[in-house]
């Protein structure tokens, strides 16, 4: 009760409320607006987070994340284009509904939802993270060793079309996360060390200024191919009777449940995320619908059920995807990737020393969570009717605001210095440059954030074990955590190739 | 050979060769006080690394071929290589630029630029006169509105610490709200003015838009970055 107290103190104050309401009304235009995604935003806002408290640059960063996942079912609803590929599979339904007149029902609908499922993955977030927190006492460095390399290798195989480019990627990011001071020796590995040994560069690459690169100049530079193609407009849409009935939603229950449970599984798996957990929710609906002798609606024929299923499905993710970012240190997805290296940044370890030393914060960042989930449903209802507007907003005026923004959050983290904040606005730079040769030709650049974030842990943890072990490589299968580990890393690069023969 | 196959394997696969020479030439490097040894030597993860990158990319090389067609969405035309080359370059720019121009003469050109170039869909010959002469009304502009932005903040914060004037006032957060209110009255009596001059311009849409987007979003985030954050920002040519 004092940790919860403690946690409550921490988040309750004006300035945290304030940044968390800016925050949420941030995510939602960043959701909403075709082309930026949530983890784009949580990346741009980072460098804002350091400047503040911890629980209120977290909360900022959950605000963001949570507002960014539920916004984009605004354009996905009015122009049936997805805001990002979290609602993919809000369109089918929601263009429909908006086709016949129910467009606020369709917004409003897709609120509760996101609130239902977002709240919903809370609970199981403050159940289970504690829980398998407590687990990882049981880790070495042996253990940690094959944790980090299971969580790259999930999120390489199931991130991209192609598992060895996802693996690749992996490794890319990996070899980054080296440069600089070896972590036992303290020797350069930097190139031209005898000329660079003074510069910022013996730092090594900076996680930020990395990650504002990969997701926002890349997708700004990415984005550049759609700047000269018409806008889609949006008709002028009446919006009214904004909230479905409770009859109705009461009578949705079983998909509800059903969705609010793949969203936090799928969300805790690794590499996984919200555009899968969408399409496995509809495909649950659909049975449901099924066996609910016409009581439910037919799916993709604009009705509320097609709106629910992939909302409960996709703001679940937010909580799922926390379970093992918290507990383990390993994201669900790239924007919780982008979380825990903005704990880490600010000198917080995630796992089992976090709970045991640092609870309070834990409860806050429980609580902020709740609170990011109830501003983005009060902001997105109370901006229902101007947030349609926004859309009409071009790329061509967002995106260079997007680039600045970029530069100067990467140079912010250095704070008074100024050649280490030119430093890092050149990795930015050069990442973001990687990040779209990357996406054009279909490279995934999730495995980049993963091996940028574990590649020292894995690195420091495997020469510790071999060490404990003198000498001895093979010390890796002598122990059942780390068997089972390494059986979970074989899975998830061999199904991925039977599955691919099978469809084949 | 390489007109069937793509240009990004290869390009990794000369990078991951080049890692391994790299690896192997700064040598081996043990755990400080390993006397009895066990220590494997930071060499050997970014050395495995590096051949398998090698032979992944090798491997990716030589079955990922091009296809007619393919990615035919990612494909740009010429008006989105010339915007892509101009982004790019504009960006390397500025990171180049910003110790000699500053934050806010560099942030608000490489806003400015853009913007005009997106709108108009890249610099052409016929708008370079629009686009020169908004560019300089924009700098006067900004400079105008940060020179009394700081002459306002710096009053109300000397004058708060001396007791002077309340002392809600003379804190950060005041300062910051009130000089955001000074800009915004300030810019919405300029494009009062710059309106009735250029009314019947052509261009005068983007280059209005370009404009005013690159002095509030300049001023915003000095404003957010600078006097909320206390960001060193960089003084470059304009040092008051």
């Amino acid at each position: 009760m004092d940790f919860f107290l403690a946690g409550l103190s921490q988040v309750l104050n004006v300035s945290t409320i304030a940044w968390m309401a800016a925050g949420s009304i941030l995510g939602i235009l960043l959701g909403a607006l075709p082309g930026l995604t949530a983890t784009m935003g949580i990346a741009l806002v980072m460098p804002i987070s350091f400047q503040l408290p911890t629980a209120t640059g977290i909360g900022l960063l959950l605000a963001v994340y949570c507002g960014a996942v539920s916004g984009a079912s605004i354009p996905a609803i009015l122009l049936g284009i997805p805001g990002n590929p979290n609602a993919i599979a809000t369109v089918i339904d929601g263009k429909k509904m908006t086709e016949k007149g129910f467009a606020g029902q369709a917004l409003g609908g897709a609120v509760i939802a996101s609130l239902i499922g977002g709240t919903g993955s809370l609970i199981c977030l403050i159940f289970f993270s504690p829980l398998i927190a407590k687990a990882t006492l049981a880790f070495g460095p042996a253990e940690k060793t094959t944790l980090a390399l299971v969580g790259l290798v999930i999120i390489a195989s199931v991130s991209g079309k192609s598992l060895l480019k996802g693996l690749f990627m992996g490794a890319f990011g990996m070899i980054l996360s080296f440069l600089g001071a070896d972590p036992f020796s303290g020797a350069l590995r930097i190139p031209f060390a005898q000329y660079l040994s003074q510069t910022p560069f013996t730092k090594g690459f900076d996680l930020t200024s990395s990650l504002i690169g990969l997701f926002g100049i890349s997708q700004v530079l990415y984005e550049i191919k759609n700047i000269d193609k018409p806008k889609d407009v949006v008709k002028q849409v009446e919006i009214k009777n904004l909230f479905p009935s409770f009859k109705k939603i009461r009578s949705m229950w079983k998909i509800i449940l059903s969705s609010l449970g793949i969203g936090t599984v799928v969300g805790a798996i690794p590499g996984t995320g919200a555009s899968i957990a969408v399409f496995m929710s509809l495909d649950s609906a659909k049975n449901i619908i099924n066996s609910s002798n016409g009581k439910l609606e037919e799916l993709g024929t604009g009705c509320l059920e097609g709106i629910f299923a992939p909302e409960v499905a996709n703001n679940a993710v937010t909580g799922g995807a926390l379970i093992p970012a918290l507990a383990l240190g390993i994201p669900g997805d790239s924007a919780t990737a982008v979380l825990i290296g903005a704990l880490m940044i600010k000198g917080i370890a995630p796992g089992y020393q976090l709970f045991q030393q640092n609870m309070s914060l834990v409860y806050a960042i429980f609580i902020t969570m709740f609170i990011a989930n109830i501003f983005m449903a009060l902001f997105q209802i109370a901006g229902v009717r101007v947030y349609p507007k926004i859309l009409k907003v071009p790329g061509g005026i967002l995106f260079p605001i997007v680039l600045a923004l970029s530069f100067i959050g990467s140079y912010a983290i250095a704070g008074q210095a100024t050649s280490v904040g030119i430093y890092n606005m050149g990795i930015a730079i050069f990442m973001g440059l990687i990040g779209y040769i990357c996406k054009k030709d279909g490279y995934p650049i999730s495995p980049i954030v993963l091996g940028l974030i574990l590649g020292q842990m894995f690195e420091e943890n495997f020469r510790r074990a071999v060490k404990l072990a003198a000498g001895n490589y093979f010390t890796f299968f002598t122990k059942p955590i780390c068997l089972l580990f390494i059986l979970l890393a074989i899975l998830s690069i061999v199904y991925p190739i039977i599955k691919k023969k099978r469809e084949k | 050979m390489f007109k069937t196959r793509k240009i990004t394997p290869f390009a990794f696969c000369i990078f991951s060769l080049v890692y391994i020479f790299y690896v192997v030439q700064l040598g081996d490097s043990r755990m400080l006080g390993d006397s009895i040894g066990g220590d494997p030597g930071g060499m050997i993860i970014p050395l495995v690394l590096g051949i398998f990158m090698f032979i992944s990319s090798f491997y990716i090389w030589l079955t990922d071929k091009k296809v007619k067609d393919e990615n035919a969405e990612n494909k740009l035309n010429t008006v989105e290589k010339h915007l892509l080359v101009l982004t790019i370059v504009l960006s390397l720019l500025y990171v180049a630029t910003a110790r000699i121009l500053g934050f806010i003469l560099s942030t608000s050109l490489l806003i400015y630029i853009l913007t005009f170039a997106n709108l108009t869909l890249g610099l052409q010959k016929s708008n370079l006169k629009a686009f020169f002469s908004g560019a300089l009304i924009s700098e006067i502009v900004l400079i105008s509105v940060y020179t009394l932005g700081r002459k306002l903040t710096r009053f109300l914060l000397i004058n708060g610490r001396k007791e002077l004037i309340p002392a809600w006032m003379g804190s950060n957060v005041a300062a910051l709200l009130l000089t955001l209110i000074l800009v915004s009255v300030l810019f919405f009596l300029l494009n009062i003015i710059i309106n009735k001059i250029f009314k019947n311009k052509n261009l005068f849409k983007q280059v209005k838009v370009a404009g005013a987007i690159s002095v509030l979003t300049t001023e915003f985030l000095y404003l957010m970055f600078k006097q909320f954050f206390l960001v060193e920002l960089i003084t470059g040519l304009i040092n008051w």
